[in-house]
């Protein structure tokens, strides 16, 4: 599938002048101008976005996402929803990173990388940070060492609280 | 950003090519060929985000989702929640 995003003004995040930017599959296939009917001649469907007066940066990440909700740490009515796959891409995120926080008791690892495997399998690029506020941290295997080794999808160990619930840090 | 007047290209690089790079995600985060074709179309001026494109895929098309949670396929479920300070929606007084 190609998709030809037109008329828009780059962002690639920095500013480059009206660029055309094509799309094959799921890759970036080239920037610049494109040949509408040699893309005609090739003989397989394409889309075309007219993106006039606008700008066309590249999606966001969000580097720290509750995605089994929020602790609450007043109460446990104050326990969150998890966000759901609509609201994440109505806010322009394609990337997005899964933490837990101070609950790493009814909110699990494994829970998380649920979490993290079916937004993937919606579409969104999805990764985790293992641990949570309590040191030492909450692991899926048996250390961080072996959760960055061997599940792709942790990247560090994230939500770790360093002196109060107030002040955390993912390395 | 657009009410407290700060530049699109001061504060994207702080959403996405930063981001990418200290999370080490080599194909994110920035519009270059070979990335993966994760890609916002905003409006000029408003910044409204017009559409999402993840990985190649439409996520949203004229400014709504057009995606679904699958969990909603086979489901009646029908869930409404709209939060105090939800954009446009009139605070509730405590104890009123």
């Amino acid at each position: 599938m190609l998709l030809l995003i037109e008329n828009g003004e780059l962002y690639d995040p920095v500013p480059r002048g009206e660029q055309p930017v094509l799309i094959a599959n799921d890759r970036i296939e080239k920037i610049g101008p494109v040949d509408r009917r040699a893309l005609d001649t090739l003989d397989v469907e394409y889309e075309v976005i007219d993106a006039s007066d606008c700008f066309v940066p590249p999606g966001l990440i969000d580097p720290h996402e509750h995605l089994l909700g929020g602790s609450g740490e007043g109460s446990l009515a104050l326990q969150s929803p998890e966000p759901f796959l609509r609201e994440i891409v109505r806010a322009g995120v394609t990337t997005i990173v899964g933490t837990l926080g101070v609950d790493t008791t009814m909110k699990t690892l494994p829970g998380l990388l649920a979490r993290v495997k079916a937004l993937e399998e919606e579409g969104l690029s999805t990764f985790m940070w293992t641990g949570g506020y309590n040191v030492p941290p909450t692991t899926v295997l048996d250390s961080v060492r072996e959760d960055m080794l061997f599940i792709d999808a942790v990247v560090g160990a994230g939500a770790v609280a360093i002196s109060t619930s107030s002040c955390v840090g993912s390395w | 950003m657009v009410k407290h007047g700060y530049s699109l290209d001061l504060v994207l690089p702080l959403v996405t090519s930063n981001t990418a790079s200290v999370l080490k995600l080599e194909k994110k985060g920035c519009l270059e060929v070979g990335k993966d074709a994760d890609v916002l179309i905003v409006e000029r001026g408003t910044l409204d985000i017009r559409h999402v494109i993840a990985k190649g895929r439409r996520m949203v098309s004229d400014g709504e989702p057009i995606v679904r949670e699958k969990f909603l396929e086979k489901s009646s479920r029908g869930i409404d929640l709209v939060g105090n300070k939800f954009p446009g929606t009139v605070p509730t007084a405590v104890g009123a």
